[in-house]
């Protein structure tokens, strides 16, 4: 065969670029917190979780699977970002199904009632999407997101240093190097905080109301196939609300009962007052923002999710399996943090 | 579709693998398609346009030459003819060969003309009409000029006039004729091609050369980091002191105005440079539209390393022809017995000068401000050729070394200087804004704007800065190597792989880095697409 220079040329010169492209791409990328949550997620043993957790910040804060583990040695991670969309949302349930095979799927109720595009809420698209591995899933989700937006939103979501070329002034040594705190990545994808904010939230909150908010048609698509991979694969799917103690209103309840009864799904709804006392909360020691409750906060819910989880369904309990010692040791971490902050 | 577009260069990608995929002899028939397809991105509507005048401009090209053949034919059939015969036989076929040229270019222009300058001018006659009680009411248009309509129109009208001159041979094949005009990498701002310059070149075939996609790239690379790291990043503080120019004074102006002159150089340049890299990938030379103008040291210079097709256009089809034509010929004999031989020969120069420097800034847009701006040049150049022999006896008698680097760079300061003032026209919304900039910058005198961090309020940070200053050093050394003969990629091509490959990563991601583009701002078209 005739030794081609040129094309070896320009094939050397375009795998070193890919490769400086790569880095440079890595550099320059946003870090937006949930790549831990997502690559520790990918480092769990495969078809090792019972319950996944999947939705939006109420989740991060307020779910902690090491409690589940402590009361019923069900193995559980959550997986949500901040303001995430259904469609992200359904492209995380596919994606969670590459490495897992979970008995029970719980999707987070808020987003049945909300959906934006891209172009309304990029960032909450760019959180959710950057930090899966690339698959074809990634790709598919890709299509389907921009799909409505202009082709330089797919470019750049494609090549996310496009998007982010102009961060050069205000890079720092944690855009070079990975600052993970290891203590981080212990808790299942959970996220730890012990502040308190105290939250003085209006009397009509939850006020009871026969008006239903009407459930957005693009989320109740993606949940549909949700429920109809879960039916298939016999994934029991349950919904649920974290509190959310500014927004939180009764119609959305309405409608996602309704939307629940006709499925046949239960549906937890932790914004419910008589549900909040039945757990313990205390809006003025539970909360960590306005939107979220804390650490202290996600034990209580926590304890009592579990006990729906126990009621409900029949799972292993693999507190003995040595297999899964590592949760033991890392549950009992999360149980000093609670009787060092919580009491 | 811009340059500096993601879609561009996908389109690009494609139309180059194409290119040199297809039968070398198809791929005129590829730019064609391209072109079009290139074209149709800027609106389905525009490309009417476009095919009026691709039409126009053919037929009248081959009926010309039709003319000129026949007319020759004819003579050479009929040598018996006597003299007069002959005169009479000629004046008939110019007579011809005239009402073609007028109809068809009429027609060309009347485009132009219409899209271009009739609010202008409808809104110019309801002005006078309301001032003289007549209240005539044209309506406004809700007009959208076809992209690079001006630089096809004076295409096609080049390639008439040189067939009537018989400097060229009529297109014969439509197509091909159509893809002169439609050109993709020149459409969108030039260079303005004759047609001996370019369609050959279009026609012929080109195997895929190593070197010349190289080079071709390398001047494509030069092209986006002078416009998207120097001009759009300029545009950010140019766009704020223009667009608000009653908050600023003085010295703030007249750096605004300075930022105009480097982003309007290096945003019309690098567009040319991406077409000009673009054709040379595909073995195409397209003709040079810059020659370091800020280099020039008299104003006459300038236009011939600035927009040099449009220069040179402007000198080839209107000041000559204005200048030899009867009616001149005619002025200069009455000149010279009413003001003597010296005014007698040089007034019609400076008249036809400055008409053409008035057809310069016309052809820029249909704004008061520029007329302006062309008879501005038009008289700075017209003084300089009037005042020529006072300026020659002067440096004699003050014994002034005009040989020297000194007296050089003090012209080039001052050529610089005069075009920047031109620019307050070419950026000013209009006559009265730039009339007003102009007060504002010389009524003031406030040089702690330097100092004070005013510069910094204009929308670049301290870290932006650094990278145009670093740039626009960049620039400026290259040039001064090229200004001294030496052919930069050439040089590049000599060193070792290990530097050059190291050269091309540092060019491309400074391009990737500190280039202004993608959705976080909205990156300026190019200038000179507007004309």
């Amino acid at each position: 065969m005739k030794f081609n220079r040129p094309l070896f040329r320009i094939i050397g010169f375009f795998i070193i670029f890919s490769i400086f492209f790569a880095y440079t791409t890595q550099v320059f990328t946003r870090k937006w917190g949930y790549q831990a949550q997502t690559t520790i997620f990918y480092q769990q043993p495969e078809d090792s979780i019972d319950v996944l957790f999947l939705g939006a910040s109420g989740f991060d804060w307020g779910v902690s699977p090491l409690i589940l583990w402590e009361e019923t040695g069900v193995t559980s991670y959550v997986r949500a970002i901040g303001a995430t969309t259904s469609s992200m949302i359904y492209y995380y349930f596919l994606e969670s199904l590459k490495y897992q095979n979970p008995d029970i799927v719980v999707l987070d109720a808020y987003h049945l009632v909300r959906y934006w595009n891209i172009d309304d809420n990029e960032p909450s698209y760019r959180r959710s999407f950057e930090p899966l591995d690339f698959s074809l899933i990634k790709l598919k989700a890709l299509f389907d997101i921009s799909k409505n937006s202009d082709f330089d939103t797919f470019i750049s979501l494609l090549f996310p240093f496009f998007r982010y070329h102009s961060r050069w002034s205000e890079l720092s040594k944690n855009d070079f190097v990975k600052t993970d705190n290891p203590e981080d990545l212990i808790f299942k994808g959970q996220f730890i905080g012990f502040e308190k904010y105290e939250i003085d939230y209006s009397d009509e909150f939850m006020a009871e109301t026969n008006e239903a908010k009407g459930i957005s048609e693009e989320s109740r698509d993606y949940y549909e196939k949700i429920i109809e991979i879960c039916n298939e694969k016999g994934i029991h799917v349950v919904l649920m609300s974290m509190p959310r103690l500014a927004t939180a209103d009764y119609a959305e309840y309405n409608a996602v009962k309704t939307y629940a009864e006709e499925n046949k799904i239960i549906f937890v709804d932790y914004n419910l007052p008589e549900l909040m006392n039945t757990v313990g909360f205390e809006p003025e020691k539970d909360m960590i923002d306005s939107g979220h409750i804390n650490t202290c906060g996600a034990q209580k819910f926590s304890s009592h999710f579990a006990q729906i989880l126990a009621e409900n369904y029949s799972l292993d309990d693999k507190r003995n399996d040595p297999k899964f010692e590592i949760w033991d040791r890392d549950a009992a971490h999360l149980r000093a943090l609670l009787d060092e902050n919580c009491n | 579709m811009i340059f500096t577009s993601s879609i561009f260069w996908i389109f690009l990608f494609i139309v180059l693998l194409l290119y040199f995929l297809i039968p070398k002899n198809s791929q005129w028939i590829v730019l064609l398609i391209a072109s079009y397809v290139f074209y149709l991105f800027s609106g389905y509507g525009m490309v009417t346009f476009l095919l009026f005048t691709t039409t126009i401009s053919f037929f009248a090209g081959i009926l010309l030459e039709k003319i000129n053949n026949n007319s020759k034919d004819y003579l050479n059939n009929n040598k018996s003819l006597t003299r007069e015969q002959r005169k009479e036989f000629k004046r008939i076929i110019e007579r011809k060969k005239r009402i073609i040229i007028f109809i068809s270019i009429m027609l060309i222009f009347s485009i132009l003309g219409f899209l271009k300058y009739y609010n202008f001018f409808s809104l110019n006659l309801t002005t006078l009409s309301n001032k003289l009680s007549v209240n005539l009411d044209l309506p406004s248009l809700q007009i959208l000029l076809p992209l690079g309509i001006s630089f096809y129109t004076f295409q096609s009208v080049g390639y008439i006039i040189d067939i009537n001159r018989g400097k060229i041979k009529a297109d014969k094949n439509f197509p091909k004729f159509a893809l002169f005009l439609s050109y993709f990498p020149q459409i969108v701002q030039g260079p303005i091609s004759r047609y001996d310059q370019l369609a050959k070149q279009l026609y012929e075939s080109h195997p895929f050369n190593y070197d010349r996609v190289k080079f071709g790239f390398q001047l494509v690379l030069w092209g986006l980091f002078k416009k998207m790291v120097i001009a759009d990043r300029l545009a950010i503080p140019v766009n704020n002191i223009f667009n608000n120019y009653l908050e600023y004074e003085g010295f703030s102006i007249f750096v605004g105005v300075l930022f105009f002159s480097f982003q309007m150089y290096c945003d019309f340049s690098g567009g040319i440079d991406i077409a000009r890299g673009i054709s040379e990938v595909m073995g195409i030379n397209l003709v040079e539209n810059f020659q370091r103008p800020f280099f020039s040291s008299s104003i006459d210079e300038y236009w011939r390393r600035w927009h040099i097709t449009l220069g040179s256009w402007m000198r080839e089809y209107v000041f000559y022809p204005l200048s030899l034509s009867k009616a001149f010929t005619k002025l200069g004999r009455s000149l010279r017995k009413t003001f003597g031989n010296y005014l007698g020969k040089i007034l019609p120069t400076l008249i036809a000068t400055i008409i053409t420097f008035l057809a310069v800034g016309i052809w820029h847009g249909p704004n008061w401000k520029y007329v302006a701006f062309g008879l501005y040049y038009g008289i700075l150049i017209s003084a300089g050729i009037f005042l020529a022999p006072v300026r020659k006896s002067t440096l004699n008698k003050l014994k002034i070394k005009t040989d020297g680097f000194s007296w050089r760079l003090l012209n080039i300061l001052f050529v610089f200087f005069a075009t920047t003032i031109g620019r307050y026209f070419a950026r000013a919304d209009g006559i009265m804004q730039a009339g007003s900039m102009l007060k504002r910058t010389f009524s003031v005198y406030n040089p702690w704007v330097f100092f004070d961090g005013s510069l910094l309020k204009l929308g670049l940070s301290r870290h932006e800065y650094s990278i145009v200053f670093i740039s626009i050093l960049v620039l400026l050394l290259i040039e001064i190597f090229q200004e001294n003969g030496v052919h930069i990629r050439t040089t590049i091509a000599k060193q070792n792989l290990l530097f050059r490959w190291s050269l091309y990563l540092a060019a491309i991601f400074t391009v990737l880095i500190f280039g202004i583009y993608g959705p976080e701002y909205v990156a300026t078209d190019f200038i000179y697409q507007g004309f």
